[in-house]
């Protein structure tokens, strides 16, 4: 007779990501279009006139009155270029870095229905650098404005801010040619959005009271283990805030692709 | 030690019981209650902790044994700790039993206070009555009946746990949906854990995992709103993300259970037969023993280093030491029974989100992503009736259950 088997602990070393959303992905009962409450009218008239649910739409209900035009969320003027260095290290604010961007970024262009193409070579006149993903079909794709994709001109030393360091690579993206891409986009229907790591939006424990607050209290916990734990989930948090700004402006900058005239 | 946000304070109020399960963990029944002195104090000790760790809520739970074989003292905690709750201190009351003894009127004053009740039922009268026998070995599902339709006429949010033993795994996917027909629509399971599960064992419950998980499925898609603890548990833990530290009971800290004769332990589970001074952690006259309960908590949170690595790690519940040491006797090690339990549940509560998430089930994205989820559910079932078949609210094209 087989002897049965013992139960054991045993590590789950590959699990299949579930096709479900998780926390950190958008709000999938808003974008990228709102789902329909599934409770009666009446319901949802009273929740939000409690201010419960905010714009809520029952199942069957009419459809809302249009959104205001849409702009561009990835202008050169939100992206924090050219970034001037500081003379300090500590006290900065975290970036996120390219992986954990590009992840999220891909993914939402892919769910859009968007084919990127990595490392792209785009060359339109005096404008020519490298993209990040491109899907070359509808013209529509991204650069991550960083490291190797960025030129001499992005970065301005703090030492001497009033000498510009001119661009050199044609393989990468400069200030100037930044400005005509954005210029140009919708004219050439073209649509190339410029993602910056230093975009503020996109940061996370820019000092503010909220978090050193938070950070005190974490601090105050004897156990060093326990610490670590409090310590990583305010970290944690602040990445997700982040991601879910830079999720959003994703998915915005395509909603504004497509109501120029984007496929 | 300080635990902001919520401190539960479980009152056992004896270790008498009217009913003698069969998977019961508090023990032996004997007719120890606990005295009005010793409530009062427990009540004074409850709130003095709510504020000095500055909590907004304090949860107190009424357990046993059988907790409303002393009904009467029950409802003095209640009023006292109302009463005597100061500014800024919520103050909020749950009531487990097994039903027996919830009469019209004794419904009636916990409604007036506010006691929310969570009745335990395993199903249908077959496996209940296997199970839950009362002292003399009758089965109890019969008087069970009056007391389920009073309770769910009152609060149709009421809560009710299964508990799901080696004997009735392979049935739990027909004791759901018999409580769900029954009217409830919050529905926990339990598993006995400490019961001599085999991998045989597991293996006939996940295949009831499965079934029910296709009966979650077609309910979901038919526009029923429940919870089901089993799946919407793991569902949970991706659509919200892992169980944070500041939502585990923290052995002791957050929680803890005020047994009859006034001395504190960590949990409920620890209480048993109020012998046991390994998990004692003071008294309601003097206080906690902070050095021990500092040890529980040190214990019931250090890494589980066998964990490592696991792809499952942030969305199990091996975090729970007293299910680890109910299993298997130890706090700080994960307990085989909870690692195979949940590399299975996890696995089937996701096949079945992945197939609502496939349809993209407006039912499913509110319940797991739409906060609002749980004010809405608790107005609809309770302000928006159901008439003969046919909700009066009903949504365009949905006339109620089929």
């Amino acid at each position: 007779m087989k002897k049965p088997r013992p139960l054991q602990v045993r590590q789950v070393r590959r699990y299949a990501t579930p096709r479900y959303p998780s926390h950190t992905d958008p709000d999938p009962t808003r974008l990228p279009a709102p789902v329909p409450f599934p409770f009666g009218k009446k319901l949802l008239a009273a929740a939000a006139s409690l201010g419960l649910v905010a714009g809520a739409r029952g199942v069957g209900a009419e459809d809302p009155a249009p959104a205001a035009p849409k702009a561009n969320p990835f202008t050169l003027e939100h992206s924090g270029l050219p970034y001037e260095t500081s003379s300090f290290g500590t006290g900065q604010p975290g970036r996120l870095s390219e992986e954990q961007a590009r992840g999220v970024i891909e993914r939402i262009f892919r769910d859009a229905g968007y084919a990127l193409t990595k490392d792209v070579r785009i060359a339109r006149g005096d404008v020519s650098f490298t993209a990040d993903g491109y899907d070359a079909e509808k013209k529509v794709g991204f650069v991550w404005v960083a490291g190797a994709r960025a030129d001499s001109d992005m970065i301005v030393s703090w030492r001497k801010p009033e000498v510009e360091t001119p661009a050199t690579d044609p393989a990468r993206l400069s200030l100037k040619e930044a400005a005509e891409l954005e210029a140009r986009a919708v004219k050439e229907r073209e649509f190339i959005a410029l993602i910056s790591p230093y975009d503020r939006r996109f940061e996370y424990e820019r000092w503010s009271e909220d978090l050193a607050k938070e950070l005190q209290e974490a601090r105050q916990i004897s156990d060093p283990a326990k610490r670590a734990i409090a310590e990583r989930e305010i970290h944690e948090k602040a990445v997700r805030v982040a991601l879910t700004n830079l999720e959003r402006c994703v998915r915005e900058y395509i909603e504004w692709a497509r109501s120029q005239g984007a496929q | 030690m300080t635990c902001p946000g919520t401190i539960s304070a479980a009152f056992h109020l004896t270790h008498d019981c009217n009913l003698r399960c069969r998977y019961c963990y508090t023990g032996r029944k004997f007719g120890a209650a606990m005295t009005r002195e010793v409530a009062a104090q427990g009540v004074a000790f409850a709130l003095a902790e709510g504020a000095r760790g500055a909590a907004h809520h304090l949860e107190i739970i009424f357990f046993g044994g059988e907790p409303l074989l002393e009904r009467d003292l029950l409802l003095e905690i209640a009023d006292r700790a109302t009463a005597g709750a100061p500014p800024g201190l919520r103050v909020s009351f749950k009531l487990s039993t097994n039903g027996v003894l919830l009469t019209e009127a004794t419904l009636d004053e916990l409604l007036r206070r506010r006691v929310f009740v969570s009745i335990s039922l395993d199903g249908d009268p077959t496996v209940h009555d296997e199970q839950r026998p009362d002292a003399a070995g009758h089965g109890t599902s019969a008087r069970l009946a009056a007391a389920i339709d009073r309770l769910l006429r009152v609060n149709p949010c009421a809560n009710v746990t299964c508990v799901v033993t080696p004997a009735t795994a392979g049935k739990l996917d027909a004791s759901v949906p018999w409580l769900h027909e029954r009217g409830f629509a919050y529905l926990s399971t339990a598993l006995d854990w400490s019961a001599p599960w085999t991998a045989a064992d597991l293996e006939v419950l996940a295949g009831a995992y499965r079934r029910l998980g296709d009966w979650y499925f077609e309910r979901t898609r038919a526009g029923e709103k429940f919870y089901l603890s089993c799946f919407d548990e793991r569902i949970r833990t991706r659509t919200q993300g892992p169980v944070g530290r500041h939502e585990r009971c923290d052995i002791g800290c957050r929680q803890f259970s005020i047994a009859p004769s006034g001395r504190l332990y960590p949990c409920v589970q620890f209480v048993h037969e109020d012998r046991d001074g390994g998990f004692l952690i003071g008294d309601v006259y003097r206080g906690f023993d902070e050095e021990r309960r500092r040890a529980l908590g040190a214990a019931s949170t250090a890494p589980r280093v066998e964990c490592d690595g696991c792809a499952l790690q942030p969305r199990c519940s091996s975090w729970c030491a007293c299910v680890n040491w109910q299993s298997a006797g130890a706090l700080d090690r994960p307990s085989a029974l909870v690692c195979e339990h949940e590399r299975l549940l996890i696995e089937i509560a996701d096949q079945t989100a992945n197939r609502l998430w496939d349809r993209r089930d407006p039912v499913f994205l509110h319940k797991q992503y739409n906060p609002a989820w749980p004010v809405l559910d608790f107005a609809e079932r309770v302000w928006v009736r159901e008439g003969a078949g046919v909700r009066e609210d009903a949504p365009a094209g949905e006339k109620g259950p089929p």
